[in-house]
């Protein structure tokens, strides 16, 4: 008989099983936090990166690794090693949640169950947090505009904005617009 | 620019009869195009489809093709669901495209609203976020030449 035939009259044994995948799941995040981070501060920088266009307001690597937060970012050239075991690690994590979803479906929850998840989604946004590099620079630009403050943030500026921009510099009457 | 991602309010209504979530659904719209042209003016909404076409019809390329044909199945699938209120399984992972962009790995959340309608399918897309988290992660971006 199947385990999971075993586990309808005898399920004791699903709530472990359970908090055991949530636990390799954290592990795994965890795990792969760190090498993003590890990555982070190994990029070699543009000049290691043919081929690859820096955005027009992107960071170098010495602004990068000046920052709070440092970033990662193609044209700074991260190991493609590290991005091949993050991907490893992924399917390590999809496996956990499947084992945790074909568990739960065949039994009925348990509170254990239940609980390790919520403990489980806890770790990984403290592990998350925990983090010292980022993947986007995107969160700087948000952090700024709350420092500006909201009549700060749509004041407009003296400074002629990218061709993308062309509807707010003809709102705010902008240099070029 | 986010004025687009209305379109996920065309889900966001099930279990009323069709003449309902159609009026719903236009409602939304209305309203987002109202807020919008009230904060934003016509240059911005000119904007949207400006920087749109500017963008993304700049060259042929197999990227550019690929980016619009995911995404115009992603449309059809999202007014297909409006109208029948059926699903189809899969279907939900090419909503990481409505941004006719290269995606970033928080765009695989934009799927949950479709896939939701379905618990097989929101079971198993929630499962792969890890996966599909780590392939679309730009930040390691495979010989990414502009963005």
């Amino acid at each position: 008989m199947s385990p999971f035939g075993a586990a309808r009259r005898s399920n004791h044994w699903v709530a472990p099983a359970v908090v055991l995948a949530f636990a390799a799941l954290a592990l795994a995040f965890a795990f792969g936090t760190r090498l993003d981070d590890a990555a982070t501060f190994s990029q070699p920088g543009q000049h290691a990166a043919p081929g690859v266009a820096p955005r027009s307001i992107g960071f170098s690597l010495r602004e990068s690794l000046a920052l709070q937060y440092p970033l990662r970012e193609p044209w700074l050239a991260p190991p493609h090693g590290a991005h091949i075991v993050r991907i490893a690690l992924g399917i390590g994590e999809t496996a956990a949640l499947a084992i945790v979803a074909l568990l739960l479906r065949r039994t009925a929850p348990r509170a254990l169950a239940f609980g390790a998840a919520g403990v489980a989604a806890a770790a990984l946004a403290a592990i998350a947090l925990a983090a010292r590099t980022l993947g986007s620079g995107d969160v700087y630009a948000y952090v700024a505009y709350a420092r500006l403050g909201l009549r700060g943030s749509y004041a407009p500026t003296a400074m002629a904005l990218p061709p993308a921009y062309a509807a707010v510099a003809h709102v705010w009457g902008s240099p070029g617009s | 620019m986010k004025l687009p991602f209305a379109i996920f309010a065309l889900v966001a209504f099930p279990n009323r009869p069709l003449r309902e979530r159609v009026a719903y659904a236009a409602l939304v719209f209305a309203l987002v195009l109202t807020l919008s042209y009230a904060f934003g003016g016509a240059p911005y909404l000119q904007a949207v489809l400006q920087r749109g076409m500017r963008e993304h019809m700049q060259a042929f390329s197999l990227s550019q093709v690929l980016v619009f044909g995911i995404a115009a199945v992603a449309v059809l699938a999202l007014l297909y669901a409006l109208v029948t209120q059926r699903t189809v399984r899969g279907l939900s992972y090419a909503m990481i495209e409505l941004g006719f962009s290269t995606p970033w790995s928080w765009y695989y959340a934009w799927g949950f609203p479709y896939a939701a309608l379905d618990a097989w399918s929101i079971e198993t897309m929630l499962v792969a976020f890890p996966l599909a988290s780590a392939l679309l992660d730009r930040s390691y971006a495979w010989g990414l030449r502009h963005f």
